[in-house]
């Protein structure tokens, strides 16, 4: 359908935003990968793909994702369904309590389930001083540790976009299978489950492109058993500096193998939305919803069970785990009470001004680009699932790239592309707080285009195709009818931009200057220099800045938005 | 629509609230507004035009450090203290980070760092060879015994920094004498190395034992069989022995100090083989723009009120022979180093260095 001047316009602006924030650090980072000694070469490729680690860390990267992806994704969904639409007691408790874990930085995480579950974690002390074992019960670092860690992080990204999408679901076609005799289960399988296919494949794919990319992790799990991931590999084939003139190249080349998986991961997405298959799995039509509560019965108790100590593991054990931290005095003292101090908070939010500043920039980051994306992003999400235009998959592909990469990968196109962007203009992004603005939209630019895309998905072409049909421009279309359908999706867009930005480390930690400092960077650069517990003080300070945040959101907006 | 004006509103009032940061896409050096207490003071950097007197350089410069953070935020507060209007802006992070950014911002064409100060020379020698160090002589670089200066004029040690071993006092009752002691079975799979890919102090370490005739690679091997596991850096290796993961690592001596004074579990012992002597040098960006405020701090570092300084914030032990050294800490005449360490050798070996350590404790 022809769509007027003015949509060219806010289009074609959208589009060229896009292309500035994500493509251009990419291309110059292919740039530096097809590079080698100034001139063009496939010479890094032939160098790193013949060292047999690379190869190594490629197929570990692949295990550990593809494992934690379908764990979250069989969790992630599972909770969704269980909170928005069944009668699960407690409902609107377990809302919130299942995203705490989403709020806890990666690394943070990491470090709070080693704390734990070390060889001399506090969980395995207990096992042996309770069982007389001389051996702890599990030992989080390795592999499986690393896929179990991953899985507490990453299952509220899945429960968050599915939850939306479950929210947006005509009832009528589950309550006809249930007038019809159907029990919970069958309901769910046979009428859930199909409809809400693209929902959970999105969260599915964002947790694998996220989870391949994770430095955080097995950074922290991985290092000591010797076991290495390719984000791993990557950064420290950017450490070797000066030292190798080609590393910079080098570890390029080797980020184009992730944003290789990441791709074909997201074309299988796409190809799974294709056609009209997008429009049989819409079921928003032009009629009220009421959002149908399936009755539990018999296994209501065990659900509720079962609920109540996943969200004693996977949130409440590494916050006390860090809460500890945060009050023992000295590292290595056993966290009795005898050996808490306030000292930590009071060095952390006085003696330290960094990390006044840090906490400041943060909010203001995660604001600003939370609600650029949200805008820019549905923009885009319109212009691919509702337009005929030439190339519009091409816009998909590169909105989500720039997450496939690793953090650290992504930091450094950011700098190469902002560092000096006209040759003969002494302009530059580096070193302000800008260079950080636009590295983080073009980071989660993806988040929005997703969350946008999938609540599109469900809205029946013909909503507007009445609205047009009866006179109205698109821009009017787009305001009264469609934007309205999606604003619920548009504030998840919002919130699911906010609070990763929030606790942001890998890009950040490169793109930071002094005066710049964000407040993961500055519990990273605390526990780097050995100060555990002002690291962990600054991480609770975080989390309930986060949970606040939260709070405020769903107070404000009268339980539309948040959590 | 009433929904999304209110949201607007609300996010209004949290951008105006947090106002004062940074507003305009133009680079300064300062960006932050005051926080708490602490002073941010001019945005120019210019040189001082007019005569002034010697002490009162204005202005500001930038430091990139791997110096551990703490420390680093209170030499900003110290330097304050001696020199009002010099201010300077830090960026920190490990060796390893703090050389990709300079190799990053390189090849874009315009280094921002005005001093440079990581752990160990081999990182200088290679910024020596790049031509990236202004040559110059800071007004007391008499004072420093010459194995703490580069003898071209291009860096001087403003800190001292040893790599010793540090054991776990619950763990182990009779302390080790030194680096053979490691690979005994008493030690089997409770020994921690930090890695030399993101460790300068660690790559002095590797560097300096690969290369002795009595330890050789085929020692890591040993300790390697003997179950030692690689860490990330010194921070992380003391924090696991003083949890108790680990019995024993090699980190480095101030470290240690500052955890027992603390309270940690932890103490320390100077191997009788030697404990690798690595002189922490700073040195100077030849483009950079602020080279009058660099010089005056690294004046300020090598004087004898910016090492008493350093004593008392980092619990280093002083460059110079005319300042105490910390508690319980040895003169550094005193010190019993490792013989044979090069640091030109070791400059040219870091590659090697880096994957053979890698080869051996896994990649």
């Amino acid at each position: 359908m022809s769509q007027g001047r003015a949509a060219a316009t806010v289009w074609a602006g959208a589009i060229a935003l896009l292309a500035v924030v994500a493509v251009w650090p990419l291309a110059r980072l292919g740039m530096e990968a097809f590079t080698r000694d100034g001139v063009p070469s496939l010479g890094n490729f032939a160098e790193t793909l013949g060292r047999e680690e690379n190869l190594v860390a490629l197929r570990r990267s692949l295990e550990v994702s593809v494992a934690s992806t379908v764990l979250s994704t069989m969790v992630g969904s599972l909770l969704a369904w269980l909170v928005g639409r069944t009668d699960l007691p407690w409902r609107r408790f377990f809302r919130t309590a299942f995203v705490l874990p989403f709020l806890v930085p990666p690394f943070i995480g990491a470090i709070a389930w080693a704390y734990l579950l070390g060889p001399s974690g506090f969980a395995n002390r207990l096992w042996m001083a309770a069982s007389g074992a001389s051996e702890p019960f599990f030992v989080i670092y390795g592999p499986v540790g690393i896929v179990l860690v991953l899985v507490l992080h990453g299952f509220p990204l899945v429960y968050l976009t599915v939850l939306g999408g479950l929210e947006r679901m005509n009832p009528e076609l589950e309550e006809a299978a249930q007038i019809a005799g159907s029990p919970a289960v069958r309901v769910l399988r046979e009428v859930t489950l199909p409809l809400m296919l693209p929902t959970v494949l999105a969260g599915a794919v964002l947790t694998f492109t996220s989870d391949i990319a994770d430095f955080g992790i097995p950074a922290v799990l991985g290092f000591s058993e010797g076991y290495f991931v390719l984000p791993v590999k990557i950064y420290q084939q950017i450490a070797r500096g000066f030292g190798d003139p080609n590393s910079l190249s080098n570890a390029a080349a080797l980020s184009c193998l992730l944003l290789l998986a990441g791709t074909a991961a997201i074309l299988f997405q796409r190809s799974l939305l294709r056609g009209d298959r997008a429009q049989r799995y819409a079921v928003i039509s032009g009629k009220s919803l009421q959002p149908n509560i399936v009755r539990l019965g018999r296994s209501r108790r065990w659900l509720f069970a079962l609920a109540v100590a996943l969200v004693i593991v996977t949130t409440v054990l590494p916050v006390l785990a860090i809460a500890l931290s945060s009050l023992v005095r000295a590292v290595g003292l056993s966290p009795a009470p005898e050996n808490w101090t306030l000292e930590h908070y009071a060095d952390v939010l006085t003696t330290l001004p960094a990390a006044g500043r840090g906490i400041r920039n943060s909010l203001l980051l995660a604001a600003g680009s939370a609600t650029a994306i949200a805008v820019l992003g549905a923009l885009i999400a319109y212009v691919v699932t509702r337009t005929a235009l030439r190339g519009r998959a091409f816009l998909d592909l590169a909105a989500s790239l720039p997450y496939a990469v690793p953090g650290t990968v992504f930091a450094l196109g950011v700098i190469l592309a902002w560092l000096r962007p006209f040759p003969d203009i002494a302009f530059t992004l580096y070193n302000t707080i800008w260079i950080l603005f636009v590295a983080y939209i073009g980071r989660y630019f993806i988040f929005g285009v997703r969350t946008t895309a999938a609540s599109l998905a469900q809205v029946h072409g013909g909503l507007e195709e009445a609205a047009r049909i009866s006179g109205a421009s698109w821009l009017r279309t787009f305001r009264d009818v469609v934007a309205p359908l999606v604003l619920p999706g548009l504030f998840a867009a919002w919130f699911l931009v906010f609070i990763p930005t929030l606790r942001e480390l890998t890009v950040s930690i490169l793109l930071w200057s002094a005066g710049n400092e964000t407040i993961g960077v500055m519990v990273f650069n605390l526990r780097e220099s050995g100060q555990e517990g002002p690291s962990a003080a600054l991480s609770m300070v975080m989390i309930a800045l986060l949970v606040a945040a939260n709070y405020a959101a769903r107070v404000l907006t009268r339980g539309r938005v948040g959590y | 629509m009433r929904l999304s004006a209110r949201v607007l509103a609300i996010l209004a009032l949290v951008v105006s609230a947090c106002g004062g940061s940074t507003a305009a896409p133009v680079p300064t050096p300062l960006a932050a507004a005051p926080a708490g207490g602490a002073p941010a003071a001019s945005a120019a950097p210019a040189a001082p035009a007019a005569p002034v007197a010697p002490a009162a350089v204005r202005g500001s410069f930038t430091l990139y450090t791997s110096v551990p953070q703490n420390i680093a935020s209170r030499v900003e507060q110290t330097l304050k203290k001696r020199h009002p209007d010099l201010t300077m802006v830090t960026f920190r992070a490990g060796t390893g980070e703090v050389v990709a950014k300079l190799a990053a911002e390189q090849k874009a064409g315009a280094i921002q760092a005005d001093v440079v100060w990581v752990a160990e020379p081999s990182t200088y020698e290679d910024l020596k060879k790049q031509n990236l160090l202004l040559k110059f002589a800071p007004k007391e670089a008499d004072k420093l015994p010459a194995d703490l200066k580069d003898a071209d004029g291009y860096y001087y040690a403003g800190r001292l920094i040893n790599t010793v071993v540090i054991f776990n006092t619950n763990l182990v009752k009779t302390a080790p004498k030194g680096w053979r002691e490691l690979a005994d079975p008493a030690f089997k799979g409770k020994v921690g190395l930090p890695s030399p890919v993101a460790s300068g102090a660690a790559v002095a370490f590797a560097g300096a034992l690969s290369k002795s005739a009595d330890f050789g690679w085929d020692y890591f091997a040993k300790l390697k069989a003997n179950g030692a596991v690689q860490v990330q850096n010194n921070s992380v290796a003391n924090e696991r022995v003083a949890k108790g993961e680990l019995m024993a690592a090699s980190t480095l001596d101030y470290m240690v100090r500052e955890l027992k004074a603390k309270g940690s579990p932890v103490d320390m012992i100077w191997p009788v083989e030697g404990a690798v002597f690595t002189p922490s040098p700073v040195g100077i960006i030849a483009a950079s723009k602020n080279v009058e405020q660099a010089k005056a701090f690294v004046d300020y570092l090598l004087s004898q009120d910016g090492q008493k300084d350093m004593v008392e914030v980092g619990s280093f032990i002083p460059v110079r022979d005319d300042v105490a050294s910390p508690k319980g800490a040895p003169k550094l005449a005193e010190i019993k180093r490792f013989p044979g360490v090069d640091w030109k050798d070791v400059s040219a070996r870091t590659e090697e260095i880096k994957s053979r350590f890698a080869d051996l404790f896994g990649k």
